[in-house]
């Protein structure tokens, strides 16, 4: 599965709880607690404003008070303060603190309202309350009124009625009192104009004004205590706490969602940590093991590396001895040759003087250097061989047949085949590109081993070369032994394995390396009791080049 | 039990003079616990931005708020009458007449109510109000605006004063901070702030009277006013003597009826700030009085409904001119 597919999944589940993270945090309301400390402040605030009115609006009552300036100067702020009250009660779902917060601004302006109709009627009560009885003392103090003693009693009567009323604002009062200024007007029309008819007229007037203002200050005071302005501003701080708390229990809501995701966000990470770690693992161990591959195959080319320093030092020993022995061996012929020569002409003269036992000492002789030179020339054709063999002076690639090869390998392993039916059945092969010296090593290693393997008795190796394809030459060499056991099948291109007690296993592992670079490959048939078949198979010559084929692995 | 001290003249006589200390320091708490009084001085003047007073100042006589350029806020408050027309009516754009007398600009920061009727709370929304009136400048702010913003120095001006440069918000802003620095301190202001020689024995005697009579009850506070509404003929009918004169009833009559449309408005107006009376001439909203005799005449009839002697009246006219204060300067 490329990277691409298995990151799919992985990238989705991520960008899922990347989307779902971002939702959360964007539908986590702001609980701003400042806004709703600011609110409570506020309402405070307005309550104290409030409260210091109603305690200035009783000081009027109670004329402590002789200016409505602390009755109005609130009034800006409180209008300013209600006004950010409902700018802070926005953005409310329900609805229902925006209600409270215009329920408290409707019962201050009506209170307002109120106010400011009460001060209409105190100014003008105060005033009438303030003059009625100097009024009424300078009526009484005049010289015609107190001639008439039924008007005295009924402006006496008439004054005690509106006393009693301004004591006790009630209806029953305040009819009393009407009645009493009936009976004085009454009396009045009656009288015959009277030079004080315009000042008593003067003091109904101002008699009514306190009857109506009083009766209206009364209605409005009990207004005023059932405008509810604190009760208003109880209900809005309560739902300004209300939204609040359901904020911040919204906003906990939220946050325990983030965090639970935040928690599957760290169990992924630790989930997909452990894969990693557990990847990790079956990459140390693959890792391990191919570690162990690579030291065996470095420990097989080391082998292969000394085997090949052995070959070369061998092989320069060989040319060494050759030399040595090219030499004296050199003598050695042309001496015998002169001896066989010399032999010739001592030969003829003594054949024909006919001495018998002369003539078969002589001739005995010369069989002998015959002999000899037989045995000097295969002494030659050895050391040519070993010289071709090892072929140490050049280590090149060059275009050869199989056969060439095989040839030299058999002349060079002929003691090895002592006792055994060598079979050759050589077909019509294309040319390899090879290195000699080594191929020759492949040959004599599987003629070896199939010498090795075949029976003492009625050993046969055979030797087959055929095209397997038009480009493949195939060199099959066949023994008639025990066979290969299956369960040594697979190892016997191991290095350092044997089954024999001589020899260091590397015959077979090196071989297969020396194949493979020309590429090309070993083919192995065996049956247990049946013999086995080593196939070389080699591809043909194909570039005229001189450099060496480095087959991949 | 301990027994008695023996009598002793020393102790005696201290015991007397801690009484004597008693009863006086009583006598002089007494003394001085007299009730408040209704009038209030005027407090110090508030600080206010210069350059924001100085635009409002600038518009305050910029006729271009008229829709025809013909008339400035400064036409109709002029600096020389108190701060108010000595015509009964002013002259407004395009030659309207107007329905009341202009009232006073001085002080206005401590009335609780603008206009007449006490139709208007804030100093910004008659500011809105008169813009708007077609018989006072029959404008409006795009119109307006779009008159001042032609003039490169003013609104470079209002660009220093105010972020947003020059809008409706900080044209109204200027205007309204202006009015509220001009503010008038008099010499009854020195009186109740403690100079007992501010004011002469008469204008005393005048302001006494003013208290007993009461006339207080309605002008008092900072402003001998303007803290409060009042039916006008609360004790004897104005508006049937006046149309017994020959004059009928208008609409502007109405007052804060014409606001609130209650019965129990009917008639009813803001008490105004008697400051500068002196120099406001005619009074009432229908400039019905040309003299303060005649204004404080009027008063003692329909809202006091009692006689007085001439010279009572005299000796409260004295005194009402000491409500007077120093004009601010003018351009």
């Amino acid at each position: 599965m490329s990277l691409g597919l298995r990151a799919a999944p992985a990238l989705a589940f991520v960008l899922a709880l990347a989307g779902l993270w971002a939702y959360l945090l964007w539908t986590t309301p702001t609980v701003d607690a400042g806004r709703h400390g600011r609110a409570l402040d506020l309402v405070r605030v307005l309550k104290q404003l409030d409260a210091a009115r109603d305690a200035d609006l009783l000081r009027v009552r109670l004329d402590l008070l002789r200016d409505y300036d602390p009755l109005v100067q609130p009034l800006p702020r409180m209008d300013a303060i209600l006004a950010e009250l409902a700018e802070l009660a926005l953005d409310d779902g329900s609805g229902a603190l925006g209600a409270a917060v215009a329920a408290a601004h409707a019962a201050f302006t009506a209170k307002a309202d109120m106010v400011d109709r009460f001060q209409r009627h105190d100014s003008l009560l105060k005033n009438s309350l303030r003059y009625a009885p100097a009024a009424y003392s300078d009526i009484q103090q005049h010289a015609e009124a107190a001639a008439l003693p039924a008007l005295q009693a009924r402006l006496g009567a008439l004054m005690g009625a509106t006393l009693a009323f301004v004591g006790a604002p009630e209806t029953a009062n305040g009819l009393r009192v009407q009645a009493a200024a009936q009976e004085v007007r009454g009396l009045v029309r009656a009288q015959p104009p009277l030079a004080q008819r315009a000042a008593i007229d003067n003091l109904l007037t101002h008699v009514d004004v306190i009857v109506l203002r009083q009766s209206a200050e009364a209605v409005l005071l009990a207004g005023l205590e059932q405008a509810g302005t604190g009760a208003r501003l109880d209900e809005a701080t309560a739902a300004f706490t209300r939204r609040f708390e359901e904020q911040v229990s919204r906003q906990a809501r939220s946050q325990a969602s983030l965090l639970a995701l935040s928690g599957v966000a760290v169990a992924a990470v630790a989930a997909a940590l452990g894969w990693l770690v557990w990847r990790g693992a079956t990459e140390l161990r693959r890792m391990r093991q191919l570690v162990e591959r690579t030291r065996a195959d470095l420990r097989e080319s080391q082998a292969q590396l000394i085997h090949a320093e052995k070959m070369t030092l061998l092989g320069e020993v060989v040319a060494g001895i050759v030399h040595e022995i090219n030499t004296p061996l050199g003598y050695l012929r042309s001496g015998l040759e002169s001896a066989g020569d010399n032999l010739g002409a001592v030969l003829q003269p003594a054949r024909e003087r006919g001495d018998g036992r002369e003539l078969e000492a002589l001739e005995e002789t010369r069989g002998l250097v015959r002999d000899g030179l037989a045995g000097v020339d295969q002494i030659h054709a050895t050391i040519v061989n070993l010289l071709n063999f090892s072929r140490i002076d050049r280590s090149k690639v060059v275009r050869c047949r199989v056969e060439n090869s095989l040839e030299t390998t058999l002349r060079l392993a002929s003691h090895i085949l002592k006792g055994k039916v060598l079979v050759r059945r050589y077909g019509q092969t294309r040319e390899i590109q090879c290195d000699l010296p080594q191929l020759n090593q492949v040959f004599l290693n599987l003629v070896k081993n199939a010498a090795q393997s075949a029976p003492d008795k009625g050993g046969q190796v055979t030797i087959a070369t055929a095209m397997a394809a038009p480009d493949l030459v195939r060199v099959d060499i066949t023994d008639n032994g025990p066979g290969i056991l299956p369960e040594d099948r697979p190892r016997i291109f191991d290095p350092f394995f044997t089954t024999r007690g001589t020899g260091n296993g590397l015959g077979l592992s090196i071989s297969q390396r020396i194949v493979r670079e020309h590429r090309g490959w070993i083919e192995v048939r065996s049956q247990p009791g049946a013999g086995a078949t080593f196939s070389v198979l080699l591809a043909t010559a194909q570039l005229a080049t001189g450099k060496e084929p480095h087959a991949a692995a | 039990m301990k027994p008695f001290p023996p009598f002793s003249p020393v102790r005696l006589l201290a015991r007397m003079a801690c009484l004597v200390a008693w009863t006086g320091a009583c006598a002089l708490m007494a003394a001085h616990a007299q009730p408040p009084e209704p009038l209030k001085p005027l407090p110090p003047a508030p600080q206010l931005d210069a350059r924001k007073v100085d635009l409002g100042r600038r518009l305050f006589r910029d006729p271009r708020l008229a829709r025809d350029d013909s008339v400035a806020c400064i036409s109709c408050h002029s600096f020389q009458h108190g701060g108010a027309d000595p015509r009964a009516r002013s002259i407004g754009a395009g030659g309207a007449l107007g329905t009341v007398n202009s009232p006073s600009i001085f002080n206005v920061a401590h009335n609780f109510r603008q206009l007449w009727n006490g139709g208007t709370r804030t100093l910004e929304d008659q500011i809105d109000a008169v813009l708007a009136n077609p018989r006072v400048f029959d404008s409006s702010w795009p119109q307006a605006l779009g008159k001042l913003r032609a003039d490169t120095a003013l609104v470079s001006a209002f660009a220093q004063a105010y972020p947003q440069g020059l809008d409706r918000a900080s044209a109204r802003d200027a205007l309204a901070t202006y009015e509220r620095s001009l503010l008038t301190p008099s010499r009854f202001d020195r009186y109740l702030r403690g100079d007992g020689l501010a004011i002469s024995m008469e204008e005393k005697k005048g302001y006494d009277l003013f208290k007993r009579y009461g006339c207080v009850a309605c002008h008092q506070g900072i402003n001998v006013g303007g803290n409060m509404l009042q039916k006008f003929g609360a004790l004897g009918d104005y508006f049937q003597a006046r149309e017994a004169a020959g004059h009928k009833i208008g609409e502007a009559d109405r007052g804060l009826y014409n606001v609130t449309k209650r019965p129990e408005d009917l008639h009813v107006f803001k008490v105004p700030s008697l400051r500068n009376v002196a120099l406001t001439a005619p009074y009432f909203h229908d400039a019905s009085a040309a003299t303060l005799e005649e204004a404080v005449d009027v008063m003692f009839r329909v809202q006091l409904g009692r006689p007085a002697p001439g010279a009572d009246k005299a000796l409260i006219v004295k005194f009402l001119r000491t409500l007077s204060g120093e004009a601010p300067l003018a351009p």
